[in-house]
């Protein structure tokens, strides 16, 4: 029998990471993957595939809409190749699970392929089509990650009704796309049909989109979708979903709580993910889930086993894939006696819709809500002659600061670029930076950090420069 | 005669920012600007009129080269509007130096059009093409920014042999442009032609 010092289950950014730093610690390491590529969720339909069908459709867009203004003339019509398109999406999807498998092989990695199961706390089965063998490991670390939550009165034939998963690997662009719950995912790939011609009807249940980010974010971004042409429609439960041959009626309730009915030719249903434990065979070992089928782990993300730990969208928190690697790497960490730490707090949020969202810390609603003395620096991106010289002109910077001390306590931002921008809001949070500390270090002219500078100034002492 | 805490001299970024900071910190404050657009080489014909071009031109170039990868088919040309490009580089260029009238205006900073030079310690000397006028300053900062250097031997005709200054502006675009100098500028304008 095979033997390890950590086996990792699942490798999606969270594990394949985590085996990554147990074998730069000396750990004889393996992953196992159930399916025939690396990568999980977040390489192979979510994250990296999401943002090349973004980027391709945000050159579509920018080709059809803005490039008049730019001077650039198109004599003939611009057409869309959308198998071109989606084809492009899988190279770079392929592109990027190879470079896994080109990190496991360098780190010594033995990587299983097959459905791993336990059968007791050290040892684990790895089924595949051909064949079934057990391995033994003195840690294993769940990383099986999470699959789309479903409605439990629709049903998806990924036809028609559809999840991230299929929206990714369309054969065709929807006519009217109804797209339940207006968060990251739905409104990430609403946009992307948007673009590339849908009718986007949006309908989220809470009162705003982005629900769980800055509700000044949720508002900005409602302007500029709008402004964009999708329909959104908030507080809008849904109570059914049918197809009736290629046409997908879903009926909602609003607030009034009268019943309105959409009716559309695709519905992609993203009201969220749920983990994803199933099969491994967690009672055997008397591992239990909670009502949100989440594992219980300590602080040290260990399980009721202490060898057993587990990482990512299997446990509570935030759904993201950087969570789930700084996770990966803590528990590798713990494995060999070191102490890490992570700071939940500063795990930013980011929604890669053009003008992208990106926050870390508290929320403006949160400080309210809490009688938290807060001071607020806000600056649009307009301002900017960056912002001016691309002519994207939506969004601003908001920073929140401790009323006496100016220990900076979130940052919210929406506009270009922010997911990149966000970094810097982590990086003076982690450092436990002052709206002034920001504020007096030098921003690159012209760029689009000026308008963290300018929030920062404005935040610590209502002493903007350019507004 | 008009008389100040701080008199700014040059409207670029230093400058403007200098004299918003001082207006904040409740210095009576004026500024001395020699073209009739604020802003100095930075917002006229510098950073930003560059990144304006680059911006335009980075589409120019996706949409000829890399459209295709992305499913995006174009039937028939491509062309490129030149003037177009350099009218919005314009647009841009003016809606920022206005931006710094608004910041002016809106800090109380006293702006003077016309070549300022000094008098005395305290005295600033300002020339315009109408009028001169002396005004006096407990404190004075120098903001004069730079312009293009050139060799002894190359004599600029602002035509064919051009600074950065002409290269935001050129009438056509250059079958082969010869670049002096591999730095920032002259690979940012090298990129956008």
């Amino acid at each position: 029998m095979d033997s390890f010092d950590v086996v990792v289950i699942g490798s999606g950014p969270g594990g394949y990471v985590s085996a990554i730093r147990c074998a730069q610690l000396g750990m004889k390491t393996a992953i196992i993957e159930k399916y025939s590529t690396m990568g999980g969720t977040c390489l192979n339909v979510g994250c990296i595939p999401s943002k090349a069908l973004l980027d391709s459709s945000h050159h579509y867009e920018e080709a059809t809409k803005n490039f008049s203004n730019h001077g650039i003339n198109i004599e003939g019509e611009i057409s869309l190749d959308f198998g071109k398109m989606i084809s492009r999406k899988n190279e770079v999807v392929s592109q990027t699970t190879k470079g896994i498998d080109f990190l496991m092989n360098k780190n010594n990695i033995t990587v299983f392929n097959g459905f791993g199961s336990f059968v007791d706390k050290n040892k684990v089965k790895i089924s595949s089509q051909s064949s079934e063998e057990i391995i033994e490991s003195k840690n294993i670390i769940i990383a099986t990650g999470s699959k789309p939550a479903i409605l439990p009165f629709a049903e998806v034939d990924k036809d028609r009704i559809i999840t991230s998963t299929e929206a990714l690997k369309l054969k065709e662009i929807p006519k009217h796309l109804i797209i339940i719950g207006g968060g990251v995912i739905g409104l990430e790939l609403g946009q992307v049909y948007k673009r590339l011609g849908s009718e986007v009807s949006i309908l989220e249940y809470m009162d705003r989109i982005i629900p769980t980010m800055d509700s000044g974010l949720s508002k900005e971004l409602t302007k500029v979708f709008k402004k964009q042409k999708f329909k959104i429609h908030t507080s809008h439960k849904v109570t059914s979903v049918e197809r009736i041959g290629d046409n997908i009626k879903v009926v909602a309730q609003n607030k009034n709580d009268e019943s309105v009915e959409f009716n559309g030719d695709y519905c992609l249903v993203s009201i969220g993910r749920s983990a994803y434990t199933q099969g491994l065979n967690l009672d055997q070992l008397g591992i239990e889930t909670n009502n949100r089928g989440q594992i219980e782990v300590n602080e040290h993300l260990q399980t009721k086993h202490s060898n057993i730990y587990a990482i990512g969208d299997v446990i509570k928190g935030a759904m993201l894939a950087h969570k789930a690697e700084e996770e990966g790497v803590l528990v590798a960490e713990i494995i060999s006696g070191q102490k890490p730490h992570i700071d939940y707090n500063l795990i930013p949020g980011v929604v890669y819709t053009w003008p992208e969202v990106a926050s870390v810390g508290k929320t403006e609603d949160y400080l309210k809500e809490n009688n938290i003395e807060y001071k607020a620096g806000q600056f649009p991106m307009r301002a900017l002659g960056r912002s001016r010289a691309s002519s994207d002109l939506d969004g601003f910077v908001k920073i929140l600061a401790d009323k006496q001390t100016d220990e900076i306590i979130g940052v919210h931002m929406i506009g270009a670029r922010c997911a990149d921008l966000i970094s810097e809001a982590v990086v003076a949070m982690e450092y436990r930076a002052s709206a002034e500390d920001i504020a007096r270090i030098s921003h690159a002219h012209p760029t689009y950090s000026e308008a963290v500078k300018e929030a920062a100034l404005a935040a610590t002492e209502d002493r903007a420069l350019h507004i | 005669m008009d008389s100040f805490d701080v008199v700014v001299i040059g409207s670029g970024p230093g400058g403007y920012v200098s004299a918003i900071r001082c207006a904040q910190l409740g210095l009576k404050t004026a500024i001395i600007e020699k073209y009739n657009t604020m802003g100095g080489t930075c917002l006229n014909v510098g950073c930003i009129p560059s990144k304006a071009l680059l911006d335009s031109s980075h589409h120019f170039e996706e949409a000829t080269k890399n459209f295709s990868n992305h499913g995006i088919n174009i039937d028939g040309k491509i062309s490129l509007d030149f003037e177009k490009m350099i009218s919005r580089k314009n647009d841009v260029v003016s809606q920022t130096t206005k931006g710094i009238d608004y910041l002016m205006n809106k800090n109380d900073i006293k702006v003077y059009n016309g070549l300022g030079s000094f008098v005395d310690k305290n005295k600033v000397k300002i020339t315009s093409s109408d009028n001169e006028i002396v005004i006096e300053s407990k404190n004075i900062i120098i903001a004069t920014g730079s312009k293009p250097a050139s060799l002894p031997f190359v004599k600029i005709d602002k035509e064919r042999i051009i600074s950065s200054t002409e290269a935001l502006k050129l009438k056509e675009i250059p079958k082969h442009l010869i670049i002096i100098g591999g730095g920032v500028i002259g690979l940012e304008l090298g990129l956008s032609l």
